[in-house]
């Protein structure tokens, strides 16, 4: 008996309630990566500023595809996108959008909090964990854009977020070039530079993201089960 | 291919093949008015993330909108200033 694709649809969504946490550019590259491992992702962005959409302008509509949406509307998109195939569903939401970070976490499997390891960030950090906790979604702080080299910063960032009653993903992705000139391009880290630590930092966020989900980290291992 | 292109808000502008060299504006759309905001007014102030997340995170737990909550306390104060609610 074949199931129906919907039901192989994961969602993750990405809500952080500071600017500048690199929300955008995790969406982007985690979509990436599930279509780098042969899967069909989709980018659902939610922000006005609509960054994801112009991202996907310059692309020229390279993979992975991405749509815009009212947060109203999310959750229609998502089952519709999901019945035309889509596999894993990345939800980009704007800062201090309540509506849109709240909606976009109900509708998600997995909910990713990207975080600056700084005082101001965490501090804010703790708003968005207690809407992740209210809707008791499982829920993951991603540090990101913080130095490469400082594992006291993200020891103590870490003890930080635990006192608060949250969690956070053991892959680090810290400040690299390589986001910047990728996104400015219309291009990912892997088009740019696939050999290179941004690169290998999203593919291993990516397996994480894949074994929370409990799926596999290669579409045709699924397909081939 | 555009698989998802039929679920999208907006139909994307121009060719847009080039990335500008300064930051992409943000695109407005064009849309006609609700008809649930015809001949209403909106009453709008900025407050803290906290408390707006409060007042939505207040307003799921009762199932009301954000907007049915704020009529709520609108007609609240206005009780406790001895002016008459409105209402809706």
């Amino acid at each position: 008996m074949t199931t129906p694709a919907h039901l192989h649809t994961r969602t993750v969504a990405i809500i952080s309630q500071k600017g500048g946490a690199g929300k955008t550019t995790l969406a982007i590259h985690l979509a990436a990566a599930a279509t780098r491992a042969g899967r069909v992702s989709l980018l659902i962005d939610t922000d006005p500023q609509a960054s994801g959409s112009q991202w996907a302008k310059w692309r020229q509509g390279a993979p992975p595809e991405v749509i815009d949406s009212a947060p109203p509307r999310i959750l229609a998109k998502i089952a519709a996108a999901a019945q035309q195939g889509a596999e894993l569903i990345v939800i980009d939401t704007p800062p201090h959008a309540d509506l849109a970070a709240s909606k976009a976490a109900e509708c998600a499997d997995l909910v990713l909090i990207p975080c600056r390891p700084s005082a101001f960030d965490l501090a804010a950090m703790r708003t968005t964990l207690r809407l992740v906790e209210l809707l008791s979604r499982p829920a993951f702080v991603v540090f990101t854009a913080g130095p490469p080299h400082a594992p006291h910063i993200y020891a103590d960032a870490r003890e930080l977020v635990t006192g608060f009653g949250g969690q956070t993903c053991p892959i680090i992705l810290p400040d690299r070039a390589a986001y910047r000139h990728a996104v400015a391009g219309g291009q990912t880290v892997f088009e740019l530079d696939p050999g290179g630590k941004a690169a290998s930092e999203i593919e291993q966020l990516h397996m994480w993201t894949c074994e929370h989900l409990h799926m596999s980290t290669f579409a045709n291992e699924r397909k081939s089960a | 291919m555009n698989r998802f292109a039929n679920l999208a808000d907006r139909t994307p502008k121009g060719d847009g093949a080039e990335p500008p060299s300064t930051a992409p504006a943000s695109v407005v759309a064009q849309v006609p008015t609700p008809p649930s905001r015809v001949g209403r007014k909106a009453i709008s102030g900025y407050f803290s993330p906290e408390l707006s997340l409060a007042l939505h995170t207040c307003a799921r737990r009762h199932g009301l909108s954000l907007q049915d909550l704020m009529a709520e306390a609108f007609d609240d104060v206005l009780r406790k200033y001895g002016e008459s609610p409105i209402g809706r």
